[in-house]
Parts: C-alpha cells; sequence; structure tokens
C-alpha cells in the first residue's frame, strides 16, 4: 500500500461513519418524530399556527364558560410572569390562551416564559437562590415537597375559600398528595393520569392469543410476555418493554401488587431488599435474563427514548394514559390498553401530574390566582386539549377533541375513580438521589454481573444513608 | 556584585505591547474565572442547596468524598478515559499528520476531509457514534463481523463502555492534527538531507528525526490532551449517561449531577476541587518524566 492509498484509507475511515449513519434507515425508522422547541414568532395580535389557527381559537374561547371567583381584580395594570415547560407546539396554544385571558382581565399583562424540561429545574433554582422566581411556575410533581419545604411556594387554599364555584371534587384527591403538606395545597395539577397496560393487537392477533383485560394478573402477564418473544436482531419481537428499574413509581406500578415497596410511605427506610419487593423484581430479572422477553440494555442502546412498544417491537407496556394521544395518531399498529395486572396483594397504579404552584415571593397573588383558576379550570383543559387533564369534566370533550376512542377514555376515568393514587410514588428531595443510586447496580443486575439478592442489598445499603435527606423540619 | 541589566527601548516596547495583548484574556479571567474559582474554595466548606442559607461544615465535604466511593469509581473512571483518549489519540492523529504532510495532489481536501469531525457539533457526534457503537447494527461490530469476529457491547457493556468512548474522542481530534502539522512543517529539511548523506533509510529518519523534532509538540498535545479528557463530560452524559452501572460515570459527571441535578453545590464544589489536584498532578507527572524524552532543539 503506497502514501496515497493508506491517505484514501484515513479519509475513507473518518467520513465512513457519517455515510453509514445515512444509510441506516432502521435508525431512522426507530427515531421519534422531532419535538419542536426553540423560540419562534407569535402575532400578538393573532396569535396562532397551522395546528392552532386562531379563529378556531377564537370560536372555542368564546363557546367556553369561563369561571368566576371571588377574588377581585387588579385596580390598576400588574404583570406577572408564568413559566412552564412546553414546546413550540403547546406554547402558540398557550399564547393564545394568554390573549384571550388579557381580554378578560385587561389589568393583568402576562410574560410567559418557557424552558425545555430537562433545563428547567436548574434554571428555576438558580432564580429561586437569587430571590427572582416566577409568579406562577410549573411543578413536575417530584419537586414541589422540596419547594414546600424551603418556603419557596405559596397555598392556594386561601384562595379556592374564596371561590365558590371551584369544585375540588372534579379533581382526584388521592393524586394530591405531591402538592401537599401539613393539610395545605401548594399546587394545582396541570394534568393527571394513571398507568394503564397497553398492547398491540396486531402482535396478539399474529400469536393468536387473546387480548389483556381486566380479568389479568402479573402471572398471566408473565406467561403471555414470555409466548409473544420471537425472532431476533432487528426483527425481535418483545413481549414486555421496557424492563422496570429504580424509578419514583417502582412501587406503585411493580412492588406493591405484590405486596412489596421501594421505600416505606414516609420515604425514610428501603423496603426493596425484603421478600417480597425481592420476589417481584426477581421474576423480572428472569423475564431479562432467562426468558429475553424484555429488551436488554444492549437491545435499547440504539432506542433512546423511544420505546420499543411504539415502533411496534414490544407486545405489552405499562404507561401513562398521556400515550394515548401518540399512539391515536399512528397508523402503524391497532393498539389497545386495559386495566393494570393484578398482584397478589391487589391492583395498583400511580395517579401523576404535573402542577402550577404559586410562589411565595409574588408580589400579585391575586392576580396569579386569577391565572392558575382559570388555566386549570375545566374550561381551560377543554380549550388547552389536553389528553390527560386533571379536571374529570374535561376529560370526554378533549377525548374526542384528539381521536382518543370513548371507551379508552372511560377506562381512564374509571381508574382515576377507583384506584389510582398517589400512594408509593418517591416525591420527597432526596428522590433523584434515591433513584440515581440505585439504578446502576440495577443495571449491573441487568447486565448478570450480580445476583438479585446481590442487587437488592446493595441498593438497600447505598440508599439508606441518602434517606436522611428527607427529613423536612 | 551582579550587573543589572537595563532594558532596551525595544524590549520596553515589546513588553508593552505584550501586556496590552495579554490584558483581554486577564481581565476576563479575573472577571469570570477567578471569582468563580474563589467562590468554589469557599463553596466547599458549605452544605448549601440553593434554596437555603449556607451553612458552614468545615472539611465535612473532603470527608466525605474521600469516603465516598462512588468518587474513587468515578476517578477510576476518568484516568481510565484519559489514558485511553490521550495514548490513542496522540499516536493516531501524530501518523494522520504525517500522511497529511506528503506532498500530495488534493492534499487540501484530505487535510479538510480530516478536520471536519472537529467542526461537527458535539450532540451530532453523539447520536453518530450511538449508531456506530451500536453492538448489534453498529459500523464497528459489523465491520469485525466480516472478519468473523463477535464484536463487544461498546456502550451497554460495562467493560467496553470507556473503551467505546475513547474511540469516539479521536474521530474529533482534526485540532491536534494541525498543530501536528505545523510541527512538521516547522523540522528544517537540512536534518533530513544530512540523515540521507549518513545513509539513514525512512525508519530511521523518522526515528531520528522526525520523533525527536516532534518531541516538544508531542508533549503539548499529551499535556493539553489529558487536561481536557480529565474534564470530558457532556458528550458522556448525552450517550451514557454514566452507564451502565456506572461504568462511564467520570468525575465532570460526577460533579455535574451533584451540582445541577442535587443541588448539592458544596459537594459539587469539593469534588470541583479534587479534579483540579487530578489535572495538577497529572500534568507534574508529565512535566518530571518530560526530561527524559522531549528534545528542545536550542536547549
Amino acid at each position: 500500500m503506497n502514501r496515497r492509498q493508506m491517505l484514501a484509507l484515513a479519509v475513507a475511515a473518518a467520513t465512513a461513519p457519517v455515510l453509514s449513519a445515512c444509510a441506516d434507515t432502521r435508525q431512522q425508522k426507530q427515531a421519534a418524530a422531532p419535538v419542536q422547541s426553540g423560540a419562534q414568532l407569535i402575532d400578538p395580535d393573532r396569535p396562532g399556527s397551522d395546528a392552532w389557527p386562531f379563529e378556531a381559537a377564537e370560536q372555542l374561547n368564546s363557546s367556553l364558560t369561563w369561571p368566576k371567583t371571588n377574588v377581585a381584580d387588579p385596580a390598576s395594570k400588574v404583570t406577572i410572569t408564568v413559566a412552564m415547560t412546553t414546546d413550540a407546539v403547546t406554547e402558540v396554544r398557550n399564547a393564545q390562551f394568554d390573549f384571550f385571558f388579557k381580554k378578560r382581565h385587561p389589568n393583568i399583562e402576562i410574560k410567559r416564559e418557557s424552558s425545555p424540561f430537562d433545563q428547567f429545574l436548574t434554571k428555576y433554582m438558580a432564580q429561586a437562590a437569587g430571590g427572582t422566581l416566577p409568579d406562577v411556575l410549573y411543578n413536575h410533581y417530584s419537586w414541589t415537597q422540596n419547594l414546600i419545604a424551603n418556603q419557596m411556594l405559596h397555598p392556594v387554599d386561601e384562595y379556592i375559600a374564596k371561590t365558590p364555584e371551584f369544585d375540588m371534587e372534579d379533581i382526584p384527591q388521592r393524586g394530591l398528595g405531591y402538592f401537599k403538606r401539613d393539610g395545605k395545597l401548594y399546587g394545582l395539577p396541570t394534568d393527571m393520569a394513571p398507568k394503564l397496560l397497553f398492547y398491540n393487537k396486531d402482535l396478539f392477533d399474529k400469536a393468536g392469543l387473546d387480548y389483556p383485560d381486566e380479568s389479568w394478573t402479573f402471572d398471566k402477564l408473565f406467561e403471555t410476555a414470555r409466548k409473544m418473544t420471537s425472532g431476533s436482531g432487528a426483527g425481535k419481537i418483545y413481549g414486555f418493554s421496557p424492563m422496570p428499574v429504580p424509578a419514583p413509581d417502582l412501587s406503585a406500578v411493580f412492588l406493591m401488587p405484590f405486596g412489596g415497596r421501594f421505600l416505606d410511605a414516609s420515604e425514610s427506610k428501603v423496603l426493596i431488599n425484603e421478600p417480597k419487593a425481592r420476589e417481584a423484581m426477581g421474576r423480572w430479572l428472569d423475564l431479562l435474563l432467562k426468558d429475553k422477553a424484555v429488551p436488554s440494555l444492549a437491545e435499547l442502546q440504539l432506542l433512546e427514548k423511544v420505546d420499543p412498544f411504539k415502533t411496534g417491537h414490544a407486545a405489552m407496556l405499562i404507561n401513562g394514559a398521556w400515550l394515548m394521544l401518540e399512539l391515536s395518531k399512528q397508523k402503524a399498529f391497532k393498539w389497545g390498553a386495559t386495566h393494570v395486572p393484578k398482584g397478589p396483594d391487589g391492583r395498583f397504579t400511580p395517579a401523576v401530574g404535573s402542577a402550577l404552584v404559586m410562589t411565595a415571593a409574588s408580589k400579585n397573588k391575586d392576580a396569579a390566582w386569577l391565572y392558575m383558576h382559570e388555566f386549570l379550570s375545566s374550561s381551560g383543559y377543554k380549550f388547552r386539549q389536553i389528553t390527560s387533564p386533571a379536571r374529570q369534566s374535561a376529560w370526554d370533550a378533549n377525548a374526542k377533541a384528539v381521536g382518543i376512542p370513548a371507551e379508552t377514555a372511560k377506562l381512564v376515568k374509571d381508574v382515576l375513580a377507583d384506584y389510582a393514587s398517589d400512594d408509593g410514588v418517591l416525591r420527597l428531595p432526596a428522590n433523584k438521589k434515591v433513584v440515581d443510586t440505585a439504578k446502576p447496580i440495577w443495571e449491573r443486575a441487568m447486565l448478570g454481573k450480580i445476583s438479585v439478592d446481590d442487587a437488592l442489598k446493595e441498593i438497600a445499603d447505598k440508599v439508606t444513608p441518602i434517606l436522611a435527606e428527607n427529613k423536612i423540619a | 556584585m551582579t550587573a543589572v541589566s537595563v532594558p532596551t527601548p525595544l524590549a520596553r516596547r515589546e513588553a508593552r505591547r505584550f501586556h496590552l495583548f495579554v490584558s483581554p484574556w486577564v481581565v476576563g479571567f479575573v472577571l469570570f474565572s477567578a471569582g468563580p474559582i474563589l467562590a468554589a474554595i469557599v463553596l466547599s466548606f458549605i452544605q448549601w442547596n440553593l434554596l437555603q442559607a449556607p451553612k458552614w461544615v468545615g472539611f465535612a465535604n473532603y470527608v466525605r468524598m474521600v469516603n465516598d466511593p462512588e468518587f474513587w469509581e468515578s476517578i477510576g473512571n476518568t484516568v481510565e478515559y484519559g489514558l485511553g483518549s490521550v495514548a490513542l489519540g496522540v499516536t493516531f492523529t501524530f501518523l494522520l499528520a504525517l500522511l497529511l504532510n506528503q506532498p500530495l495532489r488534493f492534499q487540501g481536501l484530505f487535510r479538510t476531509v480530516m478536520y471536519l469531525p472537529s467542526v461537527v457539533s458535539g450532540l451530532a457526534t453523539a447520536l453518530l457514534w450511538l449508531n456506530i457503537l451500536h453492538p448489534d447494527y453498529g459500523l464497528i461490530n459489523k465491520v469485525l463481523a466480516s472478519f468473523g469476529i463477535q464484536g463487544p457491547g461498546w456502550l451497554a457493556s460495562q467493560e467496553w463502555a470507556i473503551p467505546g468512548l475513547v474511540l469516539m474522542s479521536v474521530w474529533g481530534a482534526g485540532n491536534t492534527i494541525v498543530i501536528y502539522l505545523a510541527g512538521l512543517q516547522g523540522i528544517p529539511r537540512t536534518l533530513y538531507e544530512a540523515a540521507e548523506i549518513d545513509g539513514a533509510g525512512w525508519w530511521r529518519r523518522f526515528w531520528s528525526v522526525t520523533v525527536p523534532m516532534m518531541s516538544p509538540v508531542i508533549f503539548f498535545n499529551v499535556v493539553t490532551g489529558f487536561i481536557a479528557a480529565l474534564q470530558s463530560y457532556v458528550l458522556i452524559l448525552v450517550m451514557t449517561e454514566g452507564g451502565p452501572g456506572n461504568a462511564t460515570m467520570v468525575l465532570g459527571l460526577y460533579i455535574y449531577r451533584h451540582a445541577f441535578v442535587y443541588f448539592d453545590m458544596g459537594y459539587a464544589a469539593t469534588l470541583s476541587w479534587a479534579m483540579f489536584v487530578l489535572v495538577i498532578a497529572v500534568t507534574a507527572i508529565q512535566f518530571s518524566l518530560a526530561g527524559r524524552w522531549v528534545h528542545y532543539e536550542f536547549k
């Protein structure tokens, strides 16, 4: 080989990765639809987009009855800052809400801030340190207790009391624990959804098996997952995806049906190495390592943030009801949803949702309440047409608007009314550290490096000292 | 008694120009770097979650760090990644620079192509290499499979995750190649001509002329390469988030996690000082060994 050939080879080596990636159609097929984000120009006089035309929004806004409160509008102009995490598409809808809100409340000016979810907490923790938090702030359910404990938030009870038509019963009460402390409510949910068992009807039809239903137990799920697993490589079909890992709702989805828990209810003691939790975790590990019925870490590597279920590579999935919007829009396969399976100790599912909170430092709390009240009213949910409105009175209208089958919408409402709750979902300050500590240990078990018993013992040993950070004075 | 040398007007003018040109950097450093550095010293002695008032804890963060097994694990991963990426990067880019230094047609095109990966954004690089390193469908394992070799799990494997990241780190080393090229072109032709007259072949000329003359450049790339590698975390965060099983939890990522995920600012500052000490120690070792292999022509 001469120098020229060597150089050409080196250049080829440098460019081959780019070319190979361009040619990899499998990756393109599995990649998620791009999420639009970033700044965009919204006409302040006629906010709208192809997805949310202004005329339709105007018509919808006029058709809705906006709720009343005894909290008076400000006598002179005030400006409130509202910080949310949204994508570019949703941001147009929120701008439309603000536009019509300002028509109803001419003395309230709104300054909107929108940040990507993965940057949101860092940004506003820094602002909290500087004492410059917005008046109204989006809050993920796992953040709120920390902010409450540090006196960053203002309770909304007094404002609810001043709003006679505020229907508290319209919101699932068992899903509000994330936002409560010492009998006070600090946040109102922007959305609320249970987790359900989703299944790919086409794969079940192909396998000649009955669809999952309310009678299913986890035994039946494990057995069916094994039967549904077939193929190899890019064409492999998994019975279930993804593998359960230490997560805030691990208990509520996977352990409580077996009588186990990750942590105790006060998040002060590790229980994942107790026999009942061990049984559940061990069975999942068997399904991964022995039956190969759930994707391994290697198999999931290229499916980052794209679940195999969504691409037709998994027969079953347990996920939030919010997934229905995405599934309803795709035509690649037929899908169904049903109750999560029962375990020996019963049926459990988390009711999870984020919230809007009012910050303690807000100088315009009345105006902030007027905004929160309307944004999170039944009409507010109907205007925004979100998939999982916390107010149950908005569910049917929203499901119809976004194309979710009526029977599935009814299922969600039934689950929220029946057994979905915040019990077992981690929310105290150390929850992220707990998950980040436990997950790598469990990953080693998933790789077959350590046994389930060793993994759970190590998790207990390493997580226990962290739980001291959950003690809130 | 020693004579005091009086600066000449030319020397004074040069000194003034030097201070003028260096002043923007000095001002920027004082305003934007020295302040945070000093703050980090203070922060390392306090406990602060951004929401509560800072609490003085003395050396508690340092004691905690010394007793933190994940810290030592991250140090191990960082050193492994640093050694791997510098050893492979310095060698590979030196060989490429030698090739790109050949007087061939399309030399400019070749150089441009080799530099291109350096201007690709970090996120695009991460996504690209996630593809390349995929155990089943990745380019590397496909090539290995054509030789009958079953490739490893790369980023999904605890043993191969760091080597996978090391491979990726070499791909974007265009800047290093540019520095090598500049060094190669600075070697006097007369040295090669003298060696040829003495009967030296290609290998002897390379080993006895090129390598010694390039040793200061190699040394520079080793030192700066190590410093950069020891601080790496962004691409690792995107590609593996420290996994699987903490196998790629490097110190930079560990600091980021404590600072901006757990908001444990005091401990994060302490870990930052550990990184500083690590960088200083590694650099000091390299300087202490430099006398054995770095050749300075005019020293």
